[in-house]
């Protein structure tokens, strides 16, 4: 089960604005995805090491080599809004927090 | 030192790598604002981030270099939060498997050897840079620069070891030192490729740890030295007047050296962190640490204790000579050459460094060699030049651009070691001045330094100081004797 303050938590998280009737089913649809997951609990994984990552594949990289980046221009193209070869953003008061 | 203090750092290294840390694009400072930008690190859908292969070996050298435990098992992790300096909405990171963990750094505070113990290493990706145009508060948009977005940022998060700003400072000017002589960051703090942000708390009276406030913002290390000292003064009034602290970041500002609350939400610290899917997991052998491992370089502190106990440097000289790798080179290579290594290091540190920083330019740069001091330290010896005609021979070389021998040749710079020479000279100068002589034989001794200057002067300074008196003072015992 998960309750209506965890809801508004994510939503607010994810930055969306949810009404109180999508609050209500919200909680019911997402109640029953975690309920489902719950299922999960009953396997013994005592003797399992975790699985970060479904393919059992490791260590790609790449070397160290530059690759021609796409052009301003091009990148610009799908910015609503830009100045120079800047992308504007709606102005930004509040510090950012961590990292 | 306040032993109430309890400070930890967390500091952001960007790595010197070519590329950036999930895409082909370049990581040079100062382009055009997004110019090194692709669809990886523009986060266009459907595009794919590979890890840079270079940033992952430059964080396990890190780790080494700093005594840490190797992770054989590593992953990357997404960290979520809205802010615009990330196309993607996220970061990429590592949360619970970083790359190395639990080491230490040792430096040198107050003449004693102290050690900082290293929490975690891990590597992330840097965000882009935003701007405002005039005024933050007028201005009705904000500026980005991606360029920087994706850039190898490698995180280094040291245990609460640190109590006194001045150890903070020295710790970092250690450790920014270790990444140059790893050659893995620039570790430039002006410049932001190496940003340091502080953890600070004081003691209460029963020993148990205080409030810790985050401080953010220090862009030099005498930034950051000055704003812990602000901070504790703070913090110890708002306690000494019965307030109490708070949990909170603040930014410390330049201009009058005083840190002021941020006030963010708290909400934002929830990043939930899953693993990132689209990148596969780091293993790293013990075959491939062990690789690494040998060929670390000799590293400063090590350096250090070689040139106090194998070269009979004294402790200032040889922590300044290690301070700085290029001085620390230059310095081998003239023990190399053969110079000798006191001899070597008053040179270095005097009249050398004197002109590479007048003529701003760095002891690699091939313009005074290590075997030109060879050549000014063989002439001395020779009684070739004395040591005032050495320092003019090496102002010289940084002037002309030419070996030592060359220089004195050209200019005729030599002493006169043709001791026929002199005492044909000398003896001319005794009969011309009969009164200095009288004077001398009357028992005045200083007559005999106003002969030996003159014996100098005709010679215009080429004949040493020691043997124009030697040759004077003989002429005139000859003189004394016969009486
Ligand atoms: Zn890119």
């Amino acid at each position: 089960m998960i309750d209506r303050e965890t809801i508004l938590h994510v939503a607010n998280l994810a930055r969306l604005e949810l009404k109180d009737d999508e609050v209500d089913k919200l909680k019911e649809d997402l109640g029953n995805i975690l309920n489902y997951f719950i299922t999960l609990n009953d396997v013994n994984t005592d003797n399992v090491t975790p699985t970060f990552h479904p393919f059992p594949i490791n260590n790609i990289f790449r070397e160290d080599i530059v690759k021609e980046s796409f052009s301003v221009d091009d990148i610009l193209s799908n910015a609503p809004s830009s100045a120079t070869t800047y992308f504007l953003v709606p102005r930004i008061v509040e510090e950012k927090n961590g990292n | 030192m306040n032993n109430n203090v309890v400070i930890g750092l967390e500091i952001h290294a960007q790595l010197k790598t070519n590329t950036k840390m999930f895409c082909g694009c370049r990581t040079s400072f100062g382009d055009k604002p997004n110019s090194n930008v692709c669809p990886v690190c523009m986060a266009l859908p459907g595009s794919l981030p590979v890890a840079n292969k270079k940033a992952v070996t430059y964080t396990v050298m890190s780790g080494l270099a700093l005594n840490c435990t190797i992770s054989r098992y590593s992953k990357f992790d997404r960290k979520q939060y809205f802010y615009p300096d990330m196309p993607k909405n996220y970061q990429i990171s590592q949360y619970d498997l970083p790359f190395c963990r639990n080491g230490y750094l040792e430096f040198f505070c107050d003449d004693e050897l102290r050690k900082v113990r290293i929490h975690r290493i891990h590597l992330e990706e840097d965000t882009g840079k935003l701007m405002h145009t005039g005024d933050i508060m007028e201005s009705e948009q904000s500026m980005v620069d991606y360029n920087r977005a994706g850039t190898p940022l490698m995180e280094i998060v040291t245990e609460p070891d640190i109590s006194s700003p001045k150890e903070a400072r020295l710790f970092m000017f250690e450790l920014r030192n270790l990444l140059r002589y790893l050659d893995v960051s620039d570790g430039n703090m002006e410049e932001g490729s190496m940003r340091c942000d502080a953890n600070i708390s004081l003691k209460n009276p029963d020993g148990t740890l205080g409030i810790k406030v985050e401080i953010k913002n220090m862009n030099s290390l005498k930034s950051l030295e000055k704003a812990l000292e602000f901070e504790i003064n703070r913090q110890s009034h708002v306690i000494g007047s019965g307030g109490i602290i708070i949990q909170e970041t603040r930014h410390f500002d330049e201009r009058d050296g005083t840190t002021h609350s941020l006030r963010t939400k708290e909400e934002a610290h929830d990043y939930r962190y899953f693993p990132e899917p689209d990148l596969l997991p780091v293993v790293i052998t013990d075959e491939e640490v062990m690789s690494i491992s040998c060929n670390l370089p000799e590293l400063p502190l090590k350096k250090y204790f070689r040139f106090i106990e194998e070269l009979g440097i004294g402790k200032n000289d040889a922590s300044t000579l290690v301070s700085d790798l290029k001085l620390a080179n230059f310095f081998d290579e003239c023990v190399d050459c053969k110079c000798s290594p006191k001899e070597a290091v008053k040179w270095i540190l005097g009249d050398l460094t004197y002109f590479w920083n007048e003529k701003k330019i760095e002891p690699d740069s091939n313009v005074f060699t290590p075997l030109y001091l060879k050549e000014i330290l063989d002439l001395i010896d020779e009684k070739i030049i004395s040591i005032r005609q050495a320092k003019e021979v090496v102002e010289k070389v940084f002037e002309m651009i030419e070996s030592p021998r060359n220089i004195i040749e050209k200019l005729g710079i030599k002493q006169i070691s043709d001791e026929g020479f002199l005492i044909d000279t000398a003896k001319r100068i005794v009969e011309e001045n009969p009164k200095a002589v009288q004077d001398f034989l009357k028992g005045k001794k200083n007559a005999v330094g106003f002969l030996v200057g003159q014996l100098m002067r005709e010679t215009k300074g080429k004949a040493s100081p020691e043997m124009s008196n030697k040759i004077i003072n003989e002429i005139l015992n000859k003189l004394s004797s016969k009486e």
